[in-house]
């Protein structure tokens, strides 16, 4: 699994950073989180607000708005938080005194890789949004 | 077996009861032991906007009726269809296409109805100590006007009438009658006994199926004062001082011809009234809505619900007659539908509130929710733009509605009172049924608006195809207005069942 993640997000995220989330293995769990915050917000939408009152498109896009920002926050602070544990790439790099420190790449590049993550969960609000409408009573109609 | 049930609605009150059953009929109110209503209105005062109202009303009611292609199921809107004797009858001909029976000859004054110049001394001296001066000069266009003396002599030709001819061929041992008459006027306290003298005592030589009639399920609601005539100087008009003792009269006369006669007989009536402007009749009789003609279709709902069994007549004798009354909880001047009786709330109080938010969202939701994501209104058929402006939504339910409102809103000005909902109402349903609040929710008072109406009705859509939008809108309102009040005001049922 986590081969296939590498594989699929070095097609658009740093490739260093994907280095790093694969010796970590943090690949199927931020991935994996991902889809369960998206799949959440889209259920909640339908089955558990599932209301008129709050099915129309703008609170749609809220929703998935709310899915997509914890997702980038989910990403973003886990980066952040592999930064303060000091996880050295190669330990030879280390004791000659060079800072070799996995996720050294900067905030920008964190950044970027939520920012990526923000519009996968997108996609993949919509895509659960069209898988479970149906059988939403009140919102059904919501996006489309 | 499908069994008719024929109105005979005489007079005014009549009339007026008769609109208070299609209310309650629109409603969906349960007529479980009849599958069909065939009003017959009897009414000389060819002006008279009370019939004519009435007669509108049921127009109405047929061409909704017609329009709803799918069978409608216990419960809901217009569930139970309305027929009129030409509906019926295959040869029409001399059958009004109105509900209304035509009578002859009701535009003459009485004494030129009765010949009363071409008799000989000796009758015209027994006519005069049965008809005074003014009984003879009395123009019947405008009705007997108090008089049932000359209705008893004019009514006589009903009998003969194409219209009774076609009701007695076409009636069948399954078929049921009722009777609505006013017992302190002139035209029901006269007809009443005359159709049920012509019903009951059916001959071979005159009429077809005689057997079907002599036997036939016959209940009645006779109407004593509930209202009042203006006194008017220097006429001798209708006098309200007479209705006690023409009252008394009548029932001592039914005590002995009449009651016997009857599977069933309602007795009604009211000591808190208000006084009417007398009306001669010309420019129309026009008495607002009155909650005594409402309790009055509950007779006629309780006839329709009684059970074949307890209707048996052995020889053109009824088993067991019974006699009813009606009752309210409360003596007070104005009554909602607490002041009902549990056993009334039980039959009136779901349907009546579930016609009044249907009624509402006719009015304020309707056009706002049309193009909305709204699943029940978006999904096909759909309710859209090009229905609402449709001859059904447009010509017939508006129009239809509209009558709903007058007719509560004048039962409410009228006394005694009845409101039922507060009719100032926008967007929040919370305080629509008077002395019933919403269910509290777990973070306390709950939201309560027409898009709670809108979540009921996407869910009683679920799983159910509909042949139109007309049908769909029928039916899903229906289901809809009662799933909400159940889930939202679950009191209006919780009563009704408290005993």
């Amino acid at each position: 699994m986590e081969d296939t993640l590498f594989d699929f997000y070095s097609l658009f995220i740093n490739e260093s950073l994907v280095e790093d989330l694969y010796a970590e293995t943090l690949l199927t769990p931020l991935t994996t989180s991902t889809i369960v915050v998206t799949l959440l917000c889209t259920v909640t939408f339908y089955y558990i607000i599932n209301s008129i009152r709050f099915g129309q498109l703008k609170h749609w896009l809220i929703m998935m708005a709310i899915g997509a920002f914890l997702t980038f926050s989910i990403v973003f602070l886990s980066c952040y938080n592999m930064v303060q544990q000091e996880i050295p790439r190669n330990e030879a790099n280390i004791k000659k005194g060079i800072a070799d420190y996995r996720f050294d790449q900067g905030s920008s590049v964190f950044f970027t890789y939520g920012l990526t993550m923000f519009f996968l969960a997108m996609i993949l609000f919509v895509v659960f949004s069209l898988l479970i409408k149906h059988w939403s009573t009140n919102s059904r109609k919501t996006p489309f | 077996m499908p069994a008719k049930l024929y109105i005979f609605a005489i007079g005014g009150t009549g009339s007026r009861v008769l609109k208070s059953l299609t209310m309650l009929m629109a409603a969906g109110v349960e007529m479980s032991q009849v599958s069909e209503i065939v009003p017959i209105i009897i009414d000389p005062h060819k002006d008279n906007i009370d019939v004519q109202r009435t007669e509108t009303l049921i127009s109405k009611y047929k061409q909704i009726r017609s329009s709803i292609k799918t069978e409608l199921v216990k419960g809901d809107f217009f569930s139970t269809p309305i027929r009129t004797l030409e509906d019926i009858v295959k040869k029409s001909d001399g059958i009004g296409t109105t509900p209304a029976l035509t009578l002859k000859d009701s535009d003459k004054t009485f004494e030129d109805y009765i010949d009363f110049g071409g008799l000989d001394e000796k009758n015209k001296a027994f006519a005069s100590l049965l008809f005074s001066k003014e009984n003879l000069s009395t123009e019947m266009d405008i009705g007997f006007v108090g008089n049932p003396n000359i209705g008893s002599v004019v009514l006589n030709q009903f009998a003969e009438s194409e219209e009774f001819q076609n009701f007695a061929s076409n009636f069948t041992p399954n078929d049921r009658v009722f009777i609505i008459s006013s017992i302190f006027g002139g035209t029901g306290a006269a007809g009443f006994p005359l159709i049920l003298k012509n019903i009951r005592g059916a001959e071979t030589e005159k009429v077809q199926n005689p057997e079907n009639l002599k036997n036939a399920k016959i209940g009645a609601l006779t109407v004593m004062p509930y209202f009042g005539i203006k006194p008017v100087q220097d006429k001798k008009v209708i006098d309200k001082a007479t209705f006690i003792s023409k009252t008394k009269a009548a029932l001592q006369y039914y005590s002995r011809g009449v009651n016997k006669k009857l599977n069933r007989l309602y007795y009604i009536g009211d000591e808190v009234n208000q006084d009417y402007d007398f009306d001669p009749g010309k420019d129309g009789q026009k008495n607002n809505a009155h909650f005594i003609e409402l309790a009055s279709a509950l007779a006629i709902v309780d006839y329709a619900n009684t059970e074949d069994i307890d209707l048996e007549c052995v020889d053109g004798k009824p088993v067991i007659p019974v006699f009813k009354e009606f009752g309210i909880r409360e003596n007070e001047e104005t009554i909602g539908l607490k002041g009902l009786s549990i056993s009334t709330q039980n039959i009136l109080s779901l349907p009546l509130s579930q016609f009044m938010l249907f009624s509402l969202y006719l009015d304020k939701r309707l056009n706002e929710v049309i193009g909305s994501n709204v699943p029940w209104v978006s999904e096909n058929p759909a309710i859209d733009r090009s229905f609402a402006r449709g001859n059904f939504i447009e010509i017939n339910l508006k129009e239809f509605n509209q009558q709903f409102k007058d007719w509560l809103n004048e039962m409410t000005d009228n006394r005694r009172s009845f409101k039922a909902f507060n009719s100032e109402i926008n967007e929040d349903l919370s305080n629509l049924i008077i002395g019933y609040s919403p269910k509290r929710g777990f973070l306390g008072k709950t939201k309560v608006d027409f898009k709670t109406l809108d979540e009921a009705n996407n869910d009683v859509i679920n799983g159910h195809n509909y042949a139109n939008a007309i049908d769909k809108f029928i039916k899903v309102m229906s289901a809809g207005t009662g799933k909400m009040l159940s889930d939202k005001f679950p009191d209006l049922f919780q009563n009704a069942k408290k005993k």
